[in-house]
């Protein structure tokens, strides 16, 4: 039987658990085929978490096929082995891949979504190949994963594509282990796979078949009408990025006057980012992000030969841009040879849409045509997005391609937690065993959809890693969506204060320094003595967070309505400096008297409302249309060469903390007599400068020289920069977020490392 | 008004009924019904009623006792009524009891009196007992009212809250918020002149008539935590959602502005002379076309409606937005009835 074993050694019997991201990348046919090469018998097969392989050979050959398989494999993998020497086990006479088991472990891992692979595009563009002009064609290496899982273990079956059975021929790839396609799950091809159409708004059928649609679409883009596309992860609207009647047109249907649209350009494989590189500053970190798996949107510096329509960002400077992350956006792409708006087809603050019937019935009098396709899409994912800061590339946005994300805990938890996160922006996160998984971007939970969307993942995330719950960990907020549905649920509560979760998120990709000073800026979240905090900083460690700083409180009437209606804050701003400000004409004398009075308001130490005041001041704006424009429009402006700033005084307050005195930086701006570009770097430097002095006062009591600095604020890049050439310069450490994102999407994640170090223990 | 009370309530006011007899005697020309009060008994002895007794009971600790559209006497008594209206019932008897501040102005006790007493005689409501105590000064409101009002239920249509069902419509019978927003306004001495007048006013005429009409299922008062939180325990006990339209609510533009202003949502403001009603969809129009016939219930309108779906409450906004509505955790704003 053992004709293949070719040495004189013993054979043996070995038995591989091998644990990580191992189901939905190929990897049991590179099993299959690493194992012929070794001449090795036995099975592979998928548990509902991890791979088994049964292999029989010399010790010495499993050794190297180890570590062959270690190198072969792009992310971390846990091998377990047990050594079968002297267990009873059959010989094989043969290498095969088993059907899958279904088991109960806390190992199993859920892939993510990858963007479509260069051999595909070749297949997809290659008119003798059987797949040419198939939108929905994948393989073993990419397609659709997270989004199509109904249940682990990642089979056919388990997925939205069980009622498409495989043709003839797809059945021969995928049991051809030379194929690429040998064991991919989500396969198909023009014969047996879901069908791509082209459809009116009224969902009548104008096209057949992804070529007939492509062309269609893209002859409505050139006109400058509006084309909805069914994507991995939901539907996108999009149009021409070059055509300013297109994008303003876009933006009144959709309703949306202001925030900036994302834009796809068209890919080369020969010839990577041909379109982007002349149009952008673009440097390696950029190209290699633009072209991962993950396919994200990264904001980008247009240069001068930009030709996108202005409208497209309206008074900001970066483009979010992206590549095409499916055949169906590669051809569109193709046919266009010019860069599209895609931009996600929701209503505001509503999750990305993943059904046509939603599409129809909430956008049905935005979009024209829809290539739309059979494949359902089990759960909306939005895609991921990056921005660079202090030379490295920052996630602002968890979406497709990552979700969901996997951090490993510093150790174990007691029991299985779940995170809900905050209210906008909101994530979850699960931790357990020492394991933290953290969803896609789940939105503002004020709508109801995105509440839906949060219990829904709540569900979909502790199905799919078969976690039974023990507690839950919210925000001391009670009033936060999430936190009302931790209230009612039936676990064990934990409540963390907003920054403290921000700091410890952010203390995670840290080299879990023993001490540490977090800032936390942002725009407000609940604090410990009743007033609202967003200006703070704090020293120690996770568990263990004291607040030592913070900023002079602003009295605001309409907190939550605050972070739109920016006015309020410059009012409250100019009711104490300047009554006689000609701003105030245009405030109402109730809002006027109700601050003058401290009645029916709170007082709120922020930095973001801060910027809010000084960009109403600044920009002449009274409200805005998306959460943070007014500061990012501030940082647009900013001169870069301006070095000017304003010591702001530091003293400490009745609680016994620094508090900084902002005064003096508004009395400035209101004198101001230099360009209003001078006065927004005068801001941002004034309050980088307060940060170093903030941290040399502190660091002398607490013996520290690491400094991280989070929040929502710190993805001004302007602010972020400067404070962190200042920190090293005083040689100090300094660490950002780069997994995480430092705004409120980072809430999640950081409960939980709460909860590790504090146990049940509830905010005082 | 002519009395020999003296110009303010002592200590020695709460002594026994008398001062509530002088009281009365001083109110006696005033208000012939009040002669029902068996001032010489400690308990009244009520005729025999036929038919389901209906029994409510209300505090009342408005501050300022007086505001634009009412005072506290006011209030008093038509939270009273507006209860046993809501729930069907005919109100026929009150009791009060008073817990009076040493120091507060007669002239002020007694016109808030007059107010309590204009508004029961209106409904038919005769009071019957009552009683009256004094706190020293600094330890209370001024004036705290407590009434006990009996009513009948003589009407064969149920009106219970399981009732309503899927496709339902919700319909208010006037403005959103008004009292809240008079309340706050006279309270917070914000030093504007008030064109914000509190909706405080008896139901029962609404009431009598919406229980007699084809399709009316449920009807409930939105006071405290405004029509938000009639909705929320409507949908607590159908387990469906409700949907409420923004570009429908009716809502007065002073009311508006500074519910703008202040941050406040209008629909978690208390209302005192309003009732949402649920009717069969069937039966809108036609209770939609009564109700506005009535004088108060002029500016009725369809609001929302009950639909399939999680127990909630979803603002659907004028652009098309939606927003849920949750909970009060705690009343926003105390003693504004």
């Amino acid at each position: 039987m053992y004709s293949i074993d070719k040495s004189s050694e013993p054979l043996i019997t070995n038995r591989l658990q091998v644990i990580g991201k191992v189901q939905g990348v190929g990897f049991r046919p590179l099993v299959y085929q690493l194992a012929l090469r070794h001449g090795f018998t036995g099975y592979v097969r998928n548990t509902s978490g991890s791979v088994e392989i049964l292999i029989q050979g010399t010790q010495k050959m499993i050794a190297e096929f180890i570590s062959q398989l270690i190198q072969s494999v792009k992310s971390p993998l846990k091998i377990v082995s047990e050594q079968g020497e002297c267990i009873l086990y059959e010989p094989y006479d043969c290498f095969s891949i088993l059907p899958s088991i279904e088991t109960t472990e806390q190992e199993l891992q859920i892939p993510a979504d990858v963007a479509i692979c260069p051999a595909c595009v070749q297949e997809l563009t290659n008119s003798e190949n059987r797949r040419y002009g198939y939108g929905l064609l994948n393989c073993v290496l990419c397609g659709p994963r997270y989004t199509i899982i109904n249940h682990m273990p990642y089979d056919r079956v388990n997925t939205s594509l069980r009622a498409f059975s495989l043709c003839d021929a797809c059945q021969t790839d995928y049991i051809n282990p030379a194929d690429r396609r040998f064991h991919a799950q989500a396969i198909s091809c023009k014969q047996c796979g879901p069908k791509v159409t082209l459809l009116d708004a009224q969902g009548q059928c104008v096209a057949n078949g992804t070529l007939a649609a492509i062309i269609n679409a893209a002859a409505t883009i050139e006109a400058g009408e509006i084309v909805a596309i069914k994507g991995l992860g939901g539907y996108q609207l999009m149009c021409d990025a070059c055509n300013t009647y297109a994008v303003e047109l876009l933006r009144q249907r959709k309703g949306r006057p202001d925030k900036p649209f994302a834009v796809m350009y068209p890919d080369n494989i020969n010839n990577p980012l041909e379109f982007i590189k002349p149009e952008y500053t673009i440097d390696s970190q950029a190209r290699e992000l633009l072209q991962s798996d993950v396919r994200p949107i990264v904001l980008l510096t247009p240069s001068d030969a930009n030709r996108l329509s202005p409208a497209i960002n309206p008074g900001l400077c970066e483009v979010g841009v992206m590549l095409p992350a499916t055949a169906l956006h590669y051809l569109l792409l193709q046919q266009l040879k010019k860069p599209i708006v895609a931009t996600s087809a929701n209503r505001s603050g509503e999750p990305i849409i993943n059904t046509h019937e939603d599409l129809q019935h909430k956008l049905g009098k935005v979009y024209d045509v829809c290539i739309d396709h059979e494949r359902p899409i089990l759960r909306p994912v939005d895609d991921e997005v990056y921005r660079v800061s202090c030379g490295e590339f920052r996630p602002l946005r968890l979406g497709r391609g990552q979700a969901p994300l996997e951090i490993s805990a510093p150790k174990k938890f007691r029991g299985n937690w779940l995170a809900v996160g905050g209210h906008i922006k909101n994530t979850i996160a699960l931790g357990f065993s020492d394991r933290i998984i953290v969803s896609a971007h789940i939105g503002d939970l004020s709508a109801p959809k995105s509440m839906d969307l949060f219990s829904d993942t709540i569900q979909t995330l502790t199905s799919l890693y078969q976690v039974k719950l023990d507690g839950v960990v919210c925000d001391q907020h009670p009033d936060y969506g999430s936190s009302r549905w931790a209230n009612k649920s039936k676990l064990a509560r934990v409540r963390v204060q907003h920054h403290r979760a921000h700091a410890s998120a952010l203390w995670l990709e840290t080299d879990q320094w023993d001490n540490s000073i977090m800032f936390v800026w942002d725009g407000y979240g609940l604090g410990n003595d009743g007033s609202l905090w967003g200006a703070e900083a704090f020293v120690g460690r996770p568990g263990h967070w004291q607040r030592v700083a913070t900023f002079d409180p602003l009295y605001l009437v309409g907190a939550d309505a605050a972070s739109r209606e920016i006015w309020r804050s410059l009012a409250s701003v100019l009711l104490t400096l300047a009554p006689e400000h000609s701003a105030l004409h245009s405030v109402d004398c109730l809002y006027q008297q109700a601050v003058k009075l401290k009645k029916q308001g709170t007082q709120v130490h922020s930095v973001g409302r801060l910027f809010d005041a000084a960009a109403a001041l600044l920009l002449d704006m009274r409200q805005t249309s998306y959460e943070g424009q007014a500061p990012a429009r501030l940082e647009a402006l900013c001169t870069p060469s301006y070095e000017n700033y304003i010591d702001l005084p530091v003293s400490k307050n009745s609680q016994g903390i620094y508090s900084v005195d902002w005064q003096p930086l508004f009395i400035a701006l209101l004198a101001w007599k230099h360009s209003i570009t001078d006065a927004a770097a005068f801001f941002h430097n004034s309050l980088a400068a307060c940060i170093v002095n903030v941290t040399q006062k502190i660091s002398l009591s607490c013996n520290t020289k690491n400094v991280g600095l989070t929040g929502g604020v710190f993805q001004n890049r302007v602010l972020t920069e400067k404070a962190v050439g200042h920190l090293q310069q005083a040689s100090f450490n300094t660490s950002l977020a780069k997994v995480i994102p430092c705004n409120d999407a980072g809430l999640s994640v950081g409960q939980l490392v709460e909860v590790l170090y504090r146990g049940t223990r509830n905010e005082a | 008004m002519k009395h020999k009370l003296g110009a303010k309530v002592r200590m020695a006011h709460g002594n026994g009924g008398r001062f509530m007899r002088e009281l009365i005697q001083a109110l006696y020309g005033a208000n012939a019904d009040l002669r029902q009060l068996q001032t010489t008994r400690d308990a009244a002895l009520l005729p025999t009623i036929t038919g389901k007794l209906v029994l409510t009971t209300d505090s009342f600790t408005v501050y300022p006792l007086q505001f634009p559209g009412g005072d506290i006497g006011k209030l008093a008594a038509c939270g009273t009524i507006n209860d046993l209206a809501v729930a069907g019932a005919d109100p026929l008897y009150a009791s009060v009891g008073l817990i009076l501040e040493e120091g507060l102005e007669i002239d002020l006790l007694l016109t808030v009196l007059e107010s309590f007493a204009t508004e029961l005689k209106s409904a038919g409501v005769a009071l019957v007992t009552g009683d009256t105590k004094v706190v020293p000064s600094g330890k209370g409101g001024g004036i705290y009212i407590n009434v006990t009002g009996l009513g009948v239920d003589k009407s064969s249509q149920s009106l219970e809250i399981e009732n309503c069902k899927i496709d339902d419509d919700i319909i208010v019978t006037g403005t959103l918020g008004n009292h809240g927003a008079a309340v706050l306004l006279a309270r917070e001495e914000f030093g504007m002149r008030g064109t914000v007048q509190s909706d405080c006013a008896s139901v029962y005429p609404i009431a009598k008539l919406a229980r007699e009409l084809p399709g009316v299922k449920f009807m409930r008062d939105p006071t405290r935590g405004g029509v938000a939180t009639v909705c929320h325990e409507i949908v607590a006990v159908c387990n469906n959602s409700i949907r409420l339209y923004e570009e429908y609510l009716p809502i007065d533009l002073a009311v508006n502005s500074l519910c703008a202003m202040l941050a406040f949502e209008p629909l978690y403001m208390i209302c005192e002379g309003r009732v949402v009603i649920v009717v069969n969809p069937a039966h809108t129009d036609a209770l939609l076309s009564e109700l506005r016939a009535i004088p108060g219930a002029e500016q009725s309108a369809c609001v929302g409606k009950i639909e399939k779906g999680p127990a909630r409450v979803v603002l659907q906004t004028s652009i098309g937005g939606e927003r849920i509505l949750q909970e009060l955790e705690e009343d926003p704003l105390p003693r504004i009835c």
